[in-house]
Order: C-alpha cells, then structure tokens, then sequence
C-alpha cells in the first residue's frame, strides 16, 4: 500500500504540472493565432498582388521571429515534463519490484514431458469451468490435451455470478429456484431477493418493489430482520425526486456494489452446496503463489550465499507462509510435516502418536529412541518407542 | 545406523528461518557454520555489548545441540574467556530436538546472561566472582563490554578476518520514459 502511496504521489506531480503546461500553452498559441489572424486581416485589406510596403515587410518578420520564439519556449518546457515523466517510471521501479526471475519457479520445469501435459489440463479445466468452452476446446484440439473434462458444474455457477456482477439477478433466481429446499439455511436467497426487489424498485417504480417484496421477503423476516428493515427503508430512496440516501444506504441502492456482493455470496454459497471448489487448481495456484511471492523474494535478497541457494529445493519451499483461512482460499488440506525432521509424512514415513499424544514423524521417533527409552521433545515424558502408535489423518 | 542427512532438510529450514528474521547472520562455511550477531539482554550488566556468535550444527542436529562459541571476548561463569565456547552442559540441558535457531538468540542466551549457572562453570573467576562479590562481577562484565564487545571492535575484527559486508546491487536506470533528442529537434521550427 505504500508503494502504491509513493508513486501515487510522484504520478499526482507528472499531472498537475502537465496541466499547469497544457493550459499555459493553449493560452499562447491563441494569442499567438490571434496575432497572426489580425495580421493577416490587415494585409488582406490591400488588394491582392501588391508588393508589401517595407513597414509592412517588416511587421511580418518580426512577428515571424517572436512566433519562432514562442514556439521555442514551449518546446523547452515541454522537454521538462520529460524529466517528470521519468521520475514517475524511477518512482514505479523504486517502489516495486519488477524481476520476480529469480524467485520464480523455472518456466523448463513447467514443459518437461511430465508436467507439460498437467499444465495443459489445469489450464484447459479452468477454461471450462470459466465457462469459456470454446476458448478451452481450441486448446483442448491444438495442444492435444486429454483427459479435460469439458461438462463443468462451475461454468453454469460462474455465469450466474457474471450475470449477478451485472446487476441481472434472473439466473441465480431461476438456479435458486430449483434448489429452495437444499438452501433453507443459506442467506443466499434472500440477498438474491432483495437484490431484485432494488432492482424492480429502479426499474419499475417503488410500488412494483413492494409488491414483490410482500411475496417474498416473508419467508426470510426470521432470519434476516435487519437486512430486510434496512432493504425495505432503501425503497424510500428509490423514487425519481428523492434526496440522495445517507451514508448506511448508499451500498444497498448501488447497483453494481450489490451485484458483487451478491455474485461473491452466490459463489461461495453454491459452491458449499454442490461441493465443488470456488477456484479451479489453477487459479488456486497461481493465488497462493501471489502469497507466497513476495516472502521468498524477501528472503532471496537476504540470501546470496551459493551454500544457502543449494538448500533451495524445488519442491518443497524452505519457508512457511500464511496462506489465509477456509473464506479466502477455500481450504487447503494440510500434510502433516514433522517439527523435528521438517519432512512430509508419506507411506515410508508416517506421523505417530506417543504415549503422551504428542505427534511426530516416524524417523524421528526412530532417531529420538534410545534402546527401550524414550523421551518426548514436547513434554520430557519417559515411554517405550514401541509404545508410539501410527496415526492416520483422513 | 541413521545417515546425518536425515537432518538436513531440518537444519537448511532452521537457517533460512534464521536469516530471515531480524537476526544478522553471516554464514561461514555451508549451512551448518554461522555467525549471528547478538546484543547484551537489557537490564543486565552485559546492556550495550554486542557479540558475534558462532554456531556449529553438527551432524546429527537437531538431536544434537548445536556448539555456541563467542567471538569476541566476554566475561561469564559458563563461557570459556579464551576460546569463547559455551558449556555444552548447559546447553545441552537447555535443548530438545524441538528447540530452534531463534531460540537460541532469543531465549537460551538472553537467559544464560541474566542467570549465570554457577555451579558448573568453564570461568571459575567469573563463577567466583558472580557468588561473593556480585559488585565487582557487574563492574568487570560492563568494563569487558566496553572493551570487546562494540561495534567498532567487531569491525576491527572483521578487517583481520575477512568478513566482507554484502554488495548492494547496483541501480538500474528506469526506462520508463526516455526523452531523445530526435523529438527536440521536430519541434523546431
């Protein structure tokens, strides 16, 4: 947010002095314009084809040479403004950081013969479940990808939440519809509700809204009395000669804040519903590596040690990062990693459960046992290692 | 029996994470052998000084604890005046295979200066000294600090032992906007 302050603050400079410049010099050149017109005016007077007298001749020179220097001067001061220009560019690459190369996984590993073909997949998944079928089949027949599932549930969801983003609620309306049973304890239909009774209100007029509004809100008062005062009060706003709405109405009758907000509940509550993951792998990637980005970089600058590049394993980042919460991300199944080793568990080296409850991985309850003795590194309890239990995570 | 490099993945996280908090670190000689610089904990007679303190991480880490060495002098029970080594007991009471780097820094010797272990000592002036003359002990501490444990001093050290601070990269001219003289001159008249 800063950098973004930073530059935003050389940009507001570049502006106001390329305004400063463009007004001074929209008033020269018409007063230079005028000049000559007048000019002109005067000479046409004379019929044409008449020598010019030498006062004449000479008026014409010097307003020629002053308009020469006028030109000048302005050119000179628009050669400044170059100067600010790049001060905003040097602003830009100052505040952020353009290179992410040397972070970056490298762009061979994605085209190996392994991974090329998973790439085309993920990236022909997300083309359908955006609902861009035909983009996505063009890749599927030039890139000769197998294995896309081309009928995606989530395409049908995105294109109700497109529709919601552009303030047409019919769709969700009609999909929400079908599944009223399932969505009983869901928010969901009544936002979409309230998002048409707003609608109706600034299409067909405030009596239309209520009308609908006394067919549908009941259903919902329960749960979401507040929300529904606070709809019902918005109508007030909604006729042609009202006062514009104070503050806490104002999100509520803008059309497009409401759809989005409705697109996002939408998303979120469909996808709970049919079980089927907000982002596709891709997007969920490319989003965690957002995250991710900006610490490696961090540290990679910190690092330029040949040593410490050399533990810098592909696989496996040698740093945890917050990756955000079940709303933000959708959840991520975590692996459980060993405190003590720092490994994955896999089938070779699984998780176990001391006598104490305390969980760590199989080599490192092999390396931590002493004979028969045993000592937990949580808590010093005393057991046997053959007391340690594995431990399955589902 | 078990190959050392079941810890390696262990000690290259532990480093990174190292390096990446606000610690100084410099590393020696592969991941297992560093130096961090460290400052005297406040409200001690060891306030003002500042160390660089090396750490070996030996083969079988995390299950083994890591030697804890001083390189410039300091004056304390449990730390070797001349070589500057940290007494692997109290150390090793102290470790459990969970323990990391930044403990260390920023908990097991803050620690240890503040609460000197007298009964074992590798100092024994200092260990002496610390039980029956309390007042001479904070006197001779802070008089050590002023003079081996400044910046200066580790400065001087450096340029003996070679320790170079990083370079910086250079900066590179923004390309963004660049003026040419072939647009001044299609603006002449």
């Amino acid at each position: 947010m800063d950098s973004c302050l930073g530059v935003e603050q050389d940009l507001d400079k570049a502006t106001s002095k390329f305004t400063a410049l463009n007004d001074n010099t929209n008033k020269i050149l018409d007063d230079v314009i005028k000049q000559v017109e007048e000019l002109r005016k005067e000479i046409c007077k004379q019929p044409p084809n008449t020598v010019l007298s030498q006062s004449q001749t000479k008026l014409v020179n010097d307003l020629a040479s002053s308009v020469k220097q006028t030109v000048f001067q302005l050119s000179t001061d628009h050669r400044e403004l170059h100067a600010t220009v790049s001060r905003v560019g040097k602003s830009i690459d100052r505040h952020f950081i353009a290179d992410y190369a040397a972070v970056a996984p490298k762009a061979e590993s994605f085209c190996s013969d392994t991974n090329r073909p998973i790439m085309e997949q993920a990236i022909a998944q997300h083309l359908y479940r955006q609902g861009l079928e035909d983009v996505g089949d063009t890749l599927v027949s030039e890139a000769r990808v197998v294995n896309a599932e081309r009928g995606s549930t989530f395409a049908q969801l995105q294109r109700c939440a497109a529709a919601l983003t552009a303030a047409d609620p019919a769709p969700a309306l009609a999909w929400v519809a079908a599944r009223e049973h399932d969505l009983q304890h869901s928010p969901l239909p009544f936002v979409l509700h309230r998002m048409q009774a707003l609608k109706l209100a600034r299409e067909e007029g405030v009596s239309a809204a209520i009308l609908y509004a006394r067919a549908q809100f009941p259903a919902h008062a329960a749960r979401h009395e507040r929300q529904l005062q606070a709809a019902v009060c918005a109508l007030a706003w909604c006729t042609p000669a009202a006062p514009p709405p104070p503050q806490q109405y104002a999100h509520l009758l803008d059309p497009k804040a409401l759809g989005a907000e409705a697109a996002e509940v939408f998303i979120r509550e469909a996808c709970s519903l049919l079980r089927v993951a907000p982002h596709s792998p891709l997007a969920g990637a490319v989003l965690a590596g957002a995250r991710v980005l900006p610490a490696l970089h961090d540290i990679r600058a910190k690092m330029s040690h040949p040593h410490v590049l050399a533990a810098w394993a592909d696989d496996e980042l040698p740093l945890e990062v917050e990756l955000g919460e079940e709303g933000g991300f959708g959840g991520y199944h975590s692996v459980f990693a060993c405190p003590i080793l720092r490994q994955q568990a896999s089938d070779h080296n699984p998780p176990m459960r001391l006598l104490c409850g305390h969980v760590i991985s199989r080599d490192a309850l092999n390396k931590l046992a002493m004979g028969i003795k045993l000592k937990c590194p949580y808590c010093p309890m005393e057991q046997s290692p053959s007391e340690a239990r594995q431990i399955y995570f589902s | 029996m078990s190959s050392p490099s079941a810890g390696k993945r262990r000690m290259d996280t532990d480093v990174i994470k190292l390096i990446e908090s606000k610690h100084e670190v410099t590393i020696l000689g592969g991941l297992n052998e560093f130096c961090v610089k460290f400052f005297g904990p406040p409200g001690t007679p060891y306030e003002g000084g500042v160390w660089r303190v090396r750490v070996h991480l030996p083969d079988h880490y995390p299950f083994k604890s890591p030697s804890i060495g001083f390189m410039n002098k300091v004056y304390h029970p449990n730390i070797d005046e001349v070589s500057g080594t940290v007494c692997l007991d109290v150390i090793n009471q102290a470790w459990t295979a969970l323990y990391d780097l930044s403990n260390i820094f920023e908990s097991f010797l803050p620690q240890l200066l503040t609460y000197p272990n007298p009964i074992d000592p590798l100092n024994g002036d200092a260990a002496a000294m610390y039980l029956h003359k309390p007042e001479e002990y904070k006197k001779k501490v802070s008089d050590y600090v002023r003079r081996f444990a400044t910046e200066e001093a580790l400065l001087e050290k450096d340029a003996i032992t070679g320790l170079g601070a990083s370079k910086t990269p250079s900066d590179s001219e923004s390309s963004m906007s660049e003026f040419s003289d072939d647009e001044a001159h299609d603006m002449e008249l």
